[in-house]
C-alpha cells in the first residue's frame, strides 16, 4: 500500500512542479466559476430590471399606466428623448388615452436594443402585461368612460388601484435548501463538475501518455512494483489530483461565492469522493488507451466538453428534451449534477445522494477495469 | 525551398498514420453543434413547464380553473397534471417545475370577495421553467382579481344562491351567464379585443423582428449559430497540435536526426510552420464543406477565402509562440489548452458575446478567436462580402505574421542552441 501511495504522491508532485499546471488546475476553474456565475445573474437576490418609458400621450391614462408599472423590481426611467433610450424602452403612443376611451385598440411598443439581456427583456414584458391586465380590469369596473370627466376618471382609477389585490400568489421553493445567489446555484456545481472532469481527464491523460512515450513508465515497471500496484499508483495520483481540485473549489464556492453546499456534510463528502473516483478512473483509462499526448489532449477535450454539456453542467437540465436528459444518465456528469442539486437546491440529506454516489462508483469500477486491461508500459 | 515540400509531406504522412487526434478535433464542432441544436433547437417549440396542480377546494369554480389550466391553449406552454397529496413529495423529488395549490375555500372566497392566496412551490433545481410558472401564475392572479371586481354583482348573487360553494343548479348558472354576458358586452370595447396590447420589438438588427416572428430557432439555425465559433476553436487547436509536433519530435529524438542532415534550424522551423498551415487548411476545407451543406446558401467565396487564409496565418503564429515558449511537451500542451480555452470563451466561440458579463465584452477583440468567429458569422448570417470582412482578415493576418515572427525566432534559437534537439 505504501508503494502505491508513494507512486501516487510522486505523480502529484510532478504535476504541481509545473507552474502552468497549477494555474490550469486550480486558478482557471475558479475564474470559470466566477465567469459563468456572473452570466447567470451574480450575487444577491434578483437584480432590478431597467425600463425606460417614453410617454407621448397627453392624456391621464398614459401617466396612469406608468404609475402602474412602478415597482421595487423595476428601475423606471421616464424620458421624452428617444434618441438616447438605453437597453429597453416602453413607448406609449400619442393619443393613447383618447384611443382607449374611444374604443380604438392602442399598441404599446417595447423596444429592446440589440444585444441586451433576453431574460430581463422577458421579465419586463411580463411586468408590463400585468400592469395592462390590472388597468383594463379597472377601466371595465369604471363603467361608461366616455361620459365621465377625465379628472374624475383619473381619480377613480387611482382609487381602485389602492385596493389590496383579492387574489395573490405565495411562491416558495421545494425542499429545505437555502436559496443561493441567482445563477450560482447552477453554475458553481456545474462548473466544478465540468472543470474537474476536463482538467483531470486532459492533464492526467496527457501525463500518462508522456510517461509512456518518454520511457518513465517502463522504468517504474522495472522497479519492484507489480502491474496492479503500478496501475493503482497511477489511478491514485489522478484521484489525489481530482480530490485537491474538488476541495479547493468547494471552499471557494462556500467562502467566496456564498454557496451553501447543503445540510449534509456526510452526503457531500460521499458524493465528492465517488465523483473523484469516477473522474480519476476515466482519466487513467484515457491515458492507457491514448497513444500520444496529442491524442490524449484532443480526446480529453472533446470528452470533457460533451460530458459536461450532456450532463447539465452548462445549462439547466430542464431546457433539454426529456429523452436527451434521460439518455444523459448514461454519463457520470448527469449523476453528479443530480447529487449536487439534491444537496444544494433541495437541502436533502445523505440518503438522497446514495443513488447518484453508487452510480458514480459504478462508473469508476467499469473505467478502472478497462484502464487496467489496456494500460501498457510502452507508448 | 527544395527541402520544404518533402518536410511538409513527411509531417502530413505522419498525421495520416496517426490521424485520431486531428479527426477528433474536426469531429468536435459538428458533434457539439448538433448537441446544442438538439438541446435548444427543439423542432420549433420551447420546453413546456411541468406544472402539478393540487386542488384543495371542493367547489365548482376551482374545477373550472383546473379545466382552464389544462385547456388546449395552455397545453402549448404547460404540461398540467392534477395531483393529490403526493404532489408535494413529487416536487420535493424534482419531478416537475412547480406545484400550484388551489387553496381550500377558493370558490367560497371568490364568490364572497374575500382574499385568496394561491401557493406555488417551485423546483429549486431548475432555473427557467419555475420562473415562467411563477410569472404566468401572477398574471392569472391579476386576472382573477380583476374578474372578481368586475363581476362582483353576479358573484354576490351566486354566493347567496349557493350558500357558498354548493352546486347552484342549471338555472342559476344560466341567469348568471346572461348577467356576465351583459357586463362583458358593455365592456367589449375594452376587452374584445383588448383595448391595450403590447408589441415587443428588437432594434438594431438588419430588419426589425418582432418576438412573434422569431419564435424558437430551429435545428439548422442553432447549428449555424454555433458552428462558426466552435470551428474556429477547433482550427486553433489543430494548429497548436501541428506546431507542438516540434516538441514531440524533440522527445522522440527525430529532431536531432533531422538536424544532422542538410537542415538548418530556421528551415526546420519554417517547415514545421508550413506543415501546420497546410494541416489547418485541410481541416478548414473539411469543416467548410460541412458548413456549406448546412447553409445551402450563398456565402461570398472571395470573402470566405480571404478570412480563411488570414485565420490560418493567425493560428500558425499563435501556435508557434506557444511551442516557442514552452519548456516541455507537457507544458506546451497545458499552456496551449489554457490559452485556447480563455480565448475561446472571451472571443465568443462557446458563448455568444451578448451573454458575456458587460465588462468582458470590450475585452473580446483581444482574442483572435473573436475576429475569426465574428467574420464567419457575418459571412453566413449577414451575407457579408470582401469589403466587410477586410478588417477581420487584416487583424488576423497582421497578428498572425507578428506572432509567427516571434514564435519562429524563439523556436529557431532553441533548436540552434540544442535546447530541443
Amino acid at each position: 500500500m505504501s508503494k502505491i501511495w508513494s507512486l501516487a504522491v510522486n505523480d502529484l508532485r510532478l504535476t504541481f512542479r509545473d507552474r502552468p499546471a497549477f494555474v490550469w488546475l486550480l486558478v482557471m476553474p475558479v475564474a470559470m466559476m466566477w465567469l459563468f456565475g456572473g452570466m447567470g445573474g451574480g450575487a444577491g437576490s434578483g437584480p432590478s430590471i431597467s425600463l425606460s418609458v417614453a410617454n407621448h400621450d397627453d392624456g391621464w391614462l398614459g401617466a396612469a399606466i406608468v404609475d402602474e408599472l412602478r415597482d421595487e423590481s423595476i428601475v423606471l426611467d421616464e424620458r421624452t428623448d428617444l434618441e438616447e433610450a438605453p437597453v429597453r424602452t416602453l413607448v406609449i403612443p400619442e393619443g393613447f388615452t383618447r384611443g382607449v376611451l374611444g374604443g380604438e385598440q392602442q399598441v404599446l411598443r417595447l423596444e429592446k436594443e440589440e444585444g441586451t439581456n433576453e431574460d430581463f427583456g422577458l421579465a419586463a414584458q411580463v411586468h408590463i402585461v400585468r400592469g395592462v391586465v390590472r388597468s383594463l380590469g379597472r377601466l371595465v369596473e369604471m363603467g361608461d368612460l366616455a361620459t365621465q370627466d377625465p379628472a374624475v376618471l383619473r381619480a377613480r382609477f387611482t382609487e381602485l388601484g389602492t385596493r389590496d389585490p383579492l387574489v395573490k400568489l405565495a411562491a416558495s421553493d421545494a425542499g429545505q435548501g437555502r436559496r443561493v445567489p441567482q445563477g450560482r446555484a447552477q453554475s458553481v456545481p456545474g462548473i466544478m463538475t465540468f472543470v474537474v472532469m476536463m482538467m483531470t481527464l486532459i492533464y492526467g491523460g496527457v501525463f500518462l501518455t508522456v510517461e509512456k512515450q518518454s520511457g518513465m513508465l517502463r522504468r517504474q515497471a522495472a522497479t519492484p512494483l507489480s502491474r496492479s500496484q503500478l496501475f493503482c499508483g497511477k489511478f491514485g495520483g489522478r484521484l489525489l489530483l481530482a480530490a485537491i481540485q474538488l476541495a479547493v473549489l468547494v471552499s471557494v464556492g462556500r467562502f467566496v461565492f456564498g454557496i451553501s453546499w447543503g445540510r449534509s456534510p456526510a452526503g457531500l463528502l460521499l458524493l465528492l469522493v465517488c465523483y473523484a473516483i469516477a473522474v480519476a478512473s476515466l482519466s487513467t483509462l484515457l491515458g492507457s488507451v491514448a497513444r500520444d499526448p496529442g491524442q490524449a489532449s484532443s480526446i480529453g477535450w472533446i470528452l470533457g466538453m460533451i460530458l459536461a454539456a450532456l450532463g447539465g453542467c452548462w445549462w439547466p437540465s430542464e431546457v433539454m428534451p426529456r429523452w436527451l436528459w434521460s439518455a444523459a444518465h448514461l454519463l457520470p456528469t448527469a449523476w453528479a449534477m443530480d447529487g449536487f442539486h439534491s444537496l444544494i437546491s433541495f437541502g436533502h440529506g445523505l440518503a438522497e445522494v446514495v443513488m447518484p454516489s453508487l452510480a458514480l462508483l459504478g462508473f469508476g469500477v467499469v473505467f478502472t477495469a478497462l484502464g487496467a486491461r489496456f494500460l501498457q508500459v510502452d507508448g | 525551398m527544395g527541402m520544404l515540400i518533402p518536410m511538409i509531406r513527411k509531417d502530413l504522412l505522419r498525421r495520416v498514420r496517426a490521424p485520431l487526434a486531428v479527426l477528433v478535433l474536426l469531429a468536435f464542432p459538428v458533434v457539439f453543434s448538433l448537441l446544442l441544436a438538439l438541446t435548444f433547437g427543439g423542432g420549433g417549440s420551447a420546453p413546456r413547464v411541468a406544472l402539478l396542480v393540487e386542488n384543495l377546494d371542493d367547489g365548482f369554480l376551482s374545477g373550472f380553473l383546473v379545466s382552464a389550466l389544462g385547456s388546449e391553449q395552455t397545453a402549448e406552454y404547460f404540461d398540467v397534471e392534477p395531483v393529490g397529496v403526493e404532489g408535494l413529495k413529487r416536487i420535493n423529488k424534482g419531478e416537475a417545475s412547480a406545484l400550484l395549490r388551489i387553496p381550500e375555500g377558493f370558490t367560497e372566497n371568490l364568490l364572497s370577495g374575500e382574499p385568496i392566496t394561491f401557493e406555488l412551490i417551485r423546483n429549486p433545481a431548475q432555473g427557467i421553467l419555475p420562473e415562467i410558472a411563477e410569472q404566468s401564475m401572477t398574471v392569472l392572479t391579476d386576472l382573477l382579481s380583476s374578474a372578481s371586481h368586475v363581476l362582483r354583482d353576479p358573484l354576490d348573487r351566486l354566493a347567496e344562491m349557493t350558500g357558498g360553494g354548493d352546486d347552484p343548479g342549471a338555472s342559476a348558472v344560466a341567469g348568471m351567464s346572461v348577467e356576465v354576458y351583459e357586463i362583458l358586452d358593455r365592456s367589449s370595447g375594452l376587452l374584445m379585443p383588448p383595448a391595450i396590447t403590447l408589441e415587443s420589438v428588437q432594434l438594431g438588427a438588419a430588419e426589425e423582428a418582432t418576438d412573434a416572428d422569431s419564435g424558437m430557432p430551429g435545428l439548422q439555425a442553432i447549428f449555424l449559430m454555433v458552428l462558426p465559433g466552435i470551428s474556429v476553436w477547433a482550427l486553433f487547436m489543430v494548429g497548436d497540435l501541428g506546431m507542438r509536433d516540434i516538441l514531440d519530435e524533440s522527445v522522440k529524438g527525430t529532431l536531432r536526426r533531422q538536424l544532422s542532415g542538410p537542415m538548418t534550424p530556421a528551415k526546420l522551423v519554417l517547415g514545421k510552420a508550413c506543415s501546420t498551415a497546410v494541416l489547418a487548411a485541410l481541416a478548414l476545407i473539411v469543416l467548410s464543406l460541412l458548413g456549406a451543406i448546412a447553409t445551402r446558401g450563398a456565402v461570398s467565396l472571395p470573402g470566405f477565402l480571404l478570412l480563411s487564409m488570414a485565420l490560418i496565418v493567425a493560428l500558425t503564429g499563435l501556435a508557434s509562440v506557444i511551442s516557442g515558449t514552452a519548456s516541455s511537451q507537457r507544458q506546451g500542451g497545458t499552456v496551449g489548452a489554457m490559452l485556447m480555452l480563455v480565448f475561446g470563451f472571451t472571443g465568443g466561440s462557446f458563448i455568444p458575446l451578448d451573454s458575456l458579463p458587460a465588462f468582458l465584452r470590450p475585452i473580446a477583440p483581444v482574442s483572435p478567436f473573436y475576429w475569426g468567429t465574428s467574420g464567419y458569422i457575418d459571412l453566413i448570417a449577414d451575407g457579408a462580402g470582401v469589403k466587410e470582412i477586410l478588417p477581420n482578415a487584416g487583424i488576423l493576418a497582421g497578428l498572425g505574421l507578428l506572432l509567427l515572427a516571434i514564435g519562429s525566432m524563439l523556436l529557431t534559437r532553441r533548436v540552434a542552441r540544442g535546447a530541443l534537439a
